[in-house]
């Protein structure tokens, strides 16, 4: 179907409540609404025209046109094409209605605007998520007024303490090799509901990035370390988003390099999951060799980029080092060596009793959950959803080889388990292919320029899922740069897997998302005398392991 | 009778030694397997106890009975080591209770351990108890089971009795009983549950920590080691007519260690189980394997 064909139906469904409806290349349709109408429009695209909900970018566009803007971005997966409604805010009083009860997975996105830039949204309740319990009331860090140096003096709160029978799972804990916190209600053995406190380590990294301190080429080196297991996902989300809305034409062989490495980390994320999961089902033999392996991936990354994590190669576009001839003959070696291993790893761990039985039948999210949700990656594929970025919104080289999207529709733990497995082996083998086909010619564009004003749309899809950035280009660096890692997609709908699940499984069904939570601390202090706990915010600084922003 | 004391006085003092260098060599055997390094010697395990007795004593609200509770099941546990055959028959162990003073005591240990790890009032630790005694009873009565069994099957209620059995399909079975009870009762993955890292941050030892951990520790490795000197004497005992004590005495420590191994080696091929599944899949083994054994008991194999 055409862009044209698809507009029309949108003009059809969309024209009555519509201020605008306009393509943009970069982004998607756009529809511009009215707040009034933001429910209706919201209805339309999520449920009459069955799209997914991808991610929402609350935007302080006082300067610009004396608004608060928020753009909601939707997707119309088998057609690869995004929808995005645009609603504009009053400036002095930020209202808009709230769309949470039509679209599940957009409650986050509204409480996190109302954290960050006060826009208030009716007909639900707000309250304290990104920022810490004692960050004062009425400062929105991410209004364009308050500078990013702002290190406000903490506020006193007061939080009673817990009742009743629960069981706290982090906010430091075996079981989560991040700092995240989940308290689960426990009834015996079995958890009857759970609670998310998440945030703790929330680092400011978008407000960074509009700072003078960062240019549009600085920026992919601070995406990197968003996260540090899939860095340069974010890194190549945000390239992608400022090419995109820049129309910068990036070398084909940049475009094949950015996605040989893209599999690589995807390798060594898969395998690092599975090594995860297998130590939390006590199967302490399939994490040492599935961490053997991934060093293998270690290396190998090392070879191409020079680092084993955090690569640093990216660039607005395109890429800082080349492939040569033994670079292509090290990967072709340690993937035939690689198949071969892990060939053997994933029969054995697949026949391990204790893990079959605990895996199986255990977290489901059915599909209906699922598409609520929106979720994305191995979860939603696990879940009978099939959504592949690569397949979708075809970025990079993908458009130029072939692979399968491995779906599973039983929802449960051994259902994400093989979901990996299998992406596992699809990755060698679109490495492969990459590296056939791969082109000659320069690895750097010749001519870049970025204009203001421009929005532009980046995705990956990360091994966690898909990774969403969208910018707003300003002058030397983004005006706004909205980032949606894929946890914060999934981070929900652990609510449905554990709800009556054995408590023994629920690390393993908390890991099945594999969350990726970022890594600064808060600092606790400790009044010796009356006992009170007070909770400082440190100074922002860019952590390597984690993935919140 | 010198002969046998002596001998008796320097393995009692080698076996109440062994049980942490064992877990060391265990760690290093593991690690193997895992493809690792592993611990830099097999006395690691020594050294951290060690390690852990020079730390201060850090106890929760409860941490009084926890201490002393530490105390008596480590006292209860050694004298179980003392009334266990070391590959011969010694003056305790010829008593004629001696295998229903040794069955007492090993359910008083187990008794005791959960009674210690219940006094801390953490949660995870609740919760890793409960298991614990879950396990325990369903291990515990097989067990209990299998050593009545040995003192039907051998016509004598000590030690001596094995002495004199005869190597048959019952007497067989009757080892793999006693032998899958050790198993699980030395807390073992896939039913090492009460302490599941994962979900319950260590479980029934979470509050415990400095001396209280080392003892509770010393005293786990050697009440496994007890379990595993009951399967080698079921082992070395007959052969004494044979070989004679001193070189059962000898090969006895050796036995115990192969046991510990192969049953190390087990776990690791295994993943930890779940609460619910674990009592099932206990009796999908006890109930053939009693049924085989009355069975064969009655043909007369």
């Amino acid at each position: 179907m055409s862009v044209k064909e698809i507009m029309d139906i949108i003009r059809e469904k969309l024209g009555g409540i519509a201020e605008d409806i306009r393509y943009v290349e970069s982004a998607g349709i756009i529809v511009r609404v009215k707040p009034v109408n933001l429910r209706e429009a919201s209805h339309i695209v999520h449920d009459v025209l069955d799209a997914y909900f991808r991610t929402m970018m609350a935007v302080d566009e006082r300067p610009i046109n004396n608004t608060f803007a928020a753009y909601y971005v939707y997707g119309l997966d088998d057609k690869g094409i995004n929808i995005i409604i645009e609603a504009h805010a009053d400036p002095y009083t930020p209202v808009l209605p709230s769309i949470a009860d039509i679209v599940p997975a957009a409650d986050w996105y509204e409480l996190e605007a109302w954290d960050l830039l006060g826009i208030k949204f009716k007909n639900r309740k707000l309250h304290r998520f990104v920022l810490p319990d004692d960050w004062p009331e009425g400062l929105y860090p991410l209004r364009r007024d308050v500078d990013y140096t702002v290190r406000p003096s903490p506020r006193i709160t007061y939080k009673p303490p817990l009742q009743g029978p629960r069981l706290p799972v982090g906010p430091y804990h075996p079981a989560l090799h991040e700092p995240e916190y989940f308290e689960l209600f426990v009834e015996g053995e079995r958890v009857v509901d759970v609670e998310y406190n998440g945030f703790h380590v929330h680092r400011g990294i978008e407000k960074l990035a509009e700072s003078p301190r960062f240019t549009y080429q600085k920026i992919p080196f601070l995406a990197e370390r968003i996260c540090g297991i899939c860095g340069f996902v974010h890194s190549v989300a945000y390239t992608l988003s400022v090419e995109n809305a820049a129309k910068i034409e990036v070398p084909e062989r940049a475009q094949y390099i950015r996605s040989i490495v893209l599999e690589v980390e995807r390798l060594h994320s898969h395998l690092l999951w599975l090594g995860v999961a297998c130590h939390l089902l006590g199967y302490d033999a399939g994490f040492m060799h599935s961490w053997r392996i991934r060093e293998k991936v270690m290396v190998l990354a090392e070879l191409l980029t020079g680092s084993r994590k955090t690569y640093g190669i990216n660039l607005v576009g395109g890429v800082r080092k080349d492939i040569n001839m033994d670079k292509i003959t090290a990967i072709r070696n340690t993937l035939a060596w690689l198949r071969s291993e892990f060939a053997k790893l994933a029969d054995l761990v697949t026949s391990v009793p204790q893990i079959v039985r605990r895996a199986r039948g255990t977290g489901i999210l059915p599909r209906d959950e699922a598409r609520k949700l929106s979720v994305v990656g191995p979860v939603a594929r696990a879940s009978g959803l099939d959504r592949d970025v690569r397949r979708d919104y075809p970025y990079c080289a993908y458009k130029d080889v072939s692979f399968r999207v491995p779906v599973y529709t039983e929802g449960d733990n051994l259902a994400r388990v093989m979901v990996r497995v299998e992406e596992i082996f699809e990755s060698m083998d679109i490495i492969d292919q990459l590296l056939d086909k791969l082109p000659g010619g320069p690895i750097m564009a010749e001519k870049m320029e970025v204009p203001a004003g421009l929005v532009g749309i980046g995705n990956v899809e990360a091994p966690r899922g898909e990774d969403i950035h969208i910018i707003i280009t300003g002058r030397g660096r983004p005006y706004r740069w909205r980032v949606r890692a894929p946890t914060y997609q999934n981070i929900p709908a652990l609510k449905v897997m554990l709800r009556d699940a054995p408590l023994a499984d629920a690390p393993l069904t908390i890991a099945s998302i594999d969350p990726c939570f970022s890594c600064t601390d808060r600092i606790v202090v400790i009044d010796l005398k009356t006992g009170k706990r007070e909770k400082l915010q440190t100074v922002s600084i860019p952590g390597e392991c984690g993935c919140e922003i | 009778m010198w002969l046998a004391i002596s001998l008796y006085i320097v393995l009692i003092l080698v076996f109440l030694l062994i049980p942490p260098l064992y877990d060391g060599i265990e760690r290093k055997i593991r690690a193997k397997l895992h493809s690792r390094i592993g611990p830099p010697t097999p006395l690691q395990t020594w050294y951290d106890i060690l390690k852990l007795f020079k730390k201060e004593l850090v106890i929760t609200d409860t941490g009084l009975a926890s201490v002393l509770l530490s105390g008596l099941l480590m006292a209860t546990v050694i004298i179980t080591a003392f009334t266990l055959p070391l590959g011969f028959s010694t003056p305790i162990t010829s008593n004629g209770s001696s295998l229903v003073l040794f069955t007492i005591l090993l359910i008083g240990c187990q008794l005791l351990w959960v009674s210690l790890t219940l006094t801390p009032g953490n949660p995870y630790a609740t919760i890793g108890v409960f298991r614990e005694a879950l396990i325990g009873m369903i291990n515990e009565f097989f067990l209990v089971m299998g050593l009545v069994a040995l003192m039907f099957y051998t016509g004598s209620s000590s030690f001596d009795g094995i002495i004199r059995a005869r190597p048959s399909l019952t007497y067989l079975l009757i080892f793999a009983l006693i032998a899958v009870s050790a198993f699980i009762g030395s807390g073992r993955i896939p039913y090492d549950i009460a302490e599941a890292e994962p979900e319950l941050a260590s479980g029934v030892l979470i509050e415990f920590s400095g001396p209280l951990l080392g003892i509770t520790l010393y005293s786990h490795y050697l009440k496994r080691a007890i379990l595993y000197g009951l399967l080698a004497d079921m082992i070395v005992l007959p052969l004494t007519r044979i070989i004679g004590i001193v070189a059962s005495a000898l090969i006895y420590p050796v036995v115990v260690l192969a046991i510990w191994i192969v049953f190390a080696v087990i776990s690791v091929m295994l993943g930890r189980t779940r609460v619910d599944i674990a009592p099932r899949s206990m009796l999908k083994i006890y109930i053939p394997l009693t049924i085989a054994m009355l069975i064969a008991w009655l043909v007369g194999v």
